[in-house]
């Protein structure tokens, strides 16, 4: 279980997030939509520590932080939190100076200290579960940015955390290159993944989560089932939002 | 053999054995010294505590606001007045190093705010820590952004090396000063000297283009620029 519970993050004396709970059954897949500015980003960055909220509680299995202020989350806590967390960013960020596979194995390497056959064979593995088998060998500079994408979501699964974080992952990209990514993501979420996705893509909230939470200025407006919040929404806000995106 | 061929020709060995004694080790030492001098410094500026990052700013101030050759008499011909004496090649070396660092530490500073904050975060999110980060992810992107500067560096300090002839470092110049002095061949001894610099100067161009290559083997060829 992935729970987070009464998260508050501020930039300044700006409040981006009040208090939010949000529980993620292992195996399930949770997307957060809403209008940009809403928070998505800012609490996905608080579930992999990229962020340190002012007040909360994250629980990821049995590994518990808990936030206090300006304490800073303890060395050991910190690095538990990356490992059992993997993260698909919007930009890719994959490291331009390494291969696709040289990317998908640069943990195993270097935080984990697997031997290289060891991470070698994992992470050809791990590229041909997103189809670029073919291009291990290839730099991020020579790949599309849907190849690029998937190169990155098999390095957040090289570690084999227990949530895989997607911040916007398709935002980058053009409908074609984006239903290759999407295609990624549903396929893991058939297999069982626990993913939270950030995302304006309707399409791929509706592909691969059961459920759905509405975020907006910082607050989960709206919490249910993707065919409630999606299709039916209860508050006018998430219907007004759904349907601008939509159409 | 016309006598001009010959005061070359009897030169010649003489200023290329102080080139390999002297100039060479000298600039090669103080660049090394200063890379990490400058590495040090740079890190300390950009991420250190107060203190530290007040001091390296304070060294670099000092270093690149007074002239080089002012150093070098100050540590060679000015300590000895509060009792540090230093011979002349190690006073030499001290100058040009500390020099290297200073200039190299901006360099270096700027190569590493020139990677995408992203590249951070992207080492984070696979567990890395802040060292991992910057030694396997940032470092390696930066030193691709510093090796131009570097080498224009690295370049011009060969040429200061010159410079501790004024303080008796039996290094190129002054070599080639001593037999002008005696054969009164100013021009031809002066001129051979220069192309001695062109020389090494040269080699160091050559090595830098082949490590650009290396560094940016990654880029497709549209990122390249030449």
């Amino acid at each position: 279980m992935i729970r987070l519970t009464g998260i508050e993050k501020a930039f300044g004396s700006t409040v981006v997030l009040h208090g939010v709970d949000l529980e993620v059954k292992e195996g399930t897949v949770t997307a957060l939509i809403g209008p940009s500015g809403g928070g998505k980003s800012t609490l996905l960055r608080c579930v992999n520590l990229l962020e340190r909220p002012r007040a909360g509680r994250l629980e990821l299995g049995d590994l518990t932080v808990v936030f206090h202020g300006d304490h800073p989350v303890a060395r050991e806590q910190l690095h538990e939190v990356r490992q059992r967390t993997g993260t698909v960013f919007q930009a890719f960020h994959l490291f331009p100076h390494r291969t696709a596979l040289g990317n998908v194995i640069e943990g195993l390497l270097t935080v984990q200290k697997r031997p290289r056959q060891e991470a070698e064979a994992r992470g050809r593995a791990l590229l041909d579960r997103v189809g670029l088998l073919a291009k291990q060998d290839a730099y991020p500079g020579q790949l599309s940015g849907g190849q690029q994408q998937r190169v990155a979501i098999a390095r957040a699964l090289a570690g084999n955390p227990r949530v895989l974080l997607c911040d916007e992952p398709t935002s980058a990209l053009d409908p074609e290159l984006a239903r290759e990514v999407v295609e990624v993501l549903t396929s893991l979420a058939r297999d069982g993944i626990t993913m939270i996705v950030a995302t304006h893509d309707l399409r791929l909230a509706a592909n691969v989560a059961g459920q759905v939470a509405f975020l907006e200025s910082g607050r989960v407006v709206e919490l249910g089932t993707s065919e409630q919040v999606l299709r039916n929404p209860m508050i006018s806000r998430t219907r007004e939002f759904v349907s601008s995106i939509s159409h | 053999m016309p006598h001009w061929l010959e005061i070359l020709r009897d030169a010649f060995l003489p200023l290329l054995a102080a080139g390999a004694a002297f100039t060479i080790p000298l600039a090669l030492l103080s660049f090394v010294i200063g890379l990490v001098l400058g590495l040090l410094t740079a890190l300390g500026r950009a991420f250190g505590p107060a203190p530290f990052s007040l001091l390296a700013r304070f060294y670099v101030w000092i270093i690149r606001g007074t002239p080089l050759l002012v150093q070098l008499f100050l540590i060679f011909y000015g300590l000895p007045a509060v009792g540090i004496v230093i011979d002349a090649f190690p006073a030499a070396l001290i100058g040009f190093s500390l020099n290297m660092g200073a200039y190299t530490s901006e360099i270096i500073r700027a190569a590493i705010a020139s990677v995408p904050q992203g590249q951070w975060e992207a080492s984070f999110s696979v567990g890395m820590t802040w060292s991992q980060a910057l030694r396997r992810t940032i470092l390696p992107q930066a030193a691709r952004v510093a090796t131009p500067p570097l080498a224009n560096s690295f370049i011009s300090l060969v040429k200061d090396t010159s410079l501790a002839a004024a303080i008796t470092v039996t290094e190129m110049f002054q070599t080639a000063q001593r037999i002008a002095a005696a054969n009164y061949e100013p021009l031809i001894l002066y001129s051979e000297a220069a192309v001695l610099y062109l020389a090494f100067c040269s080699v160091l161009s050559a090595l830098q283009n082949r490590l650009e290559t290396r560094l940016g083997r990654h880029l497709s060829p549209l990122e390249v620029v030449r």
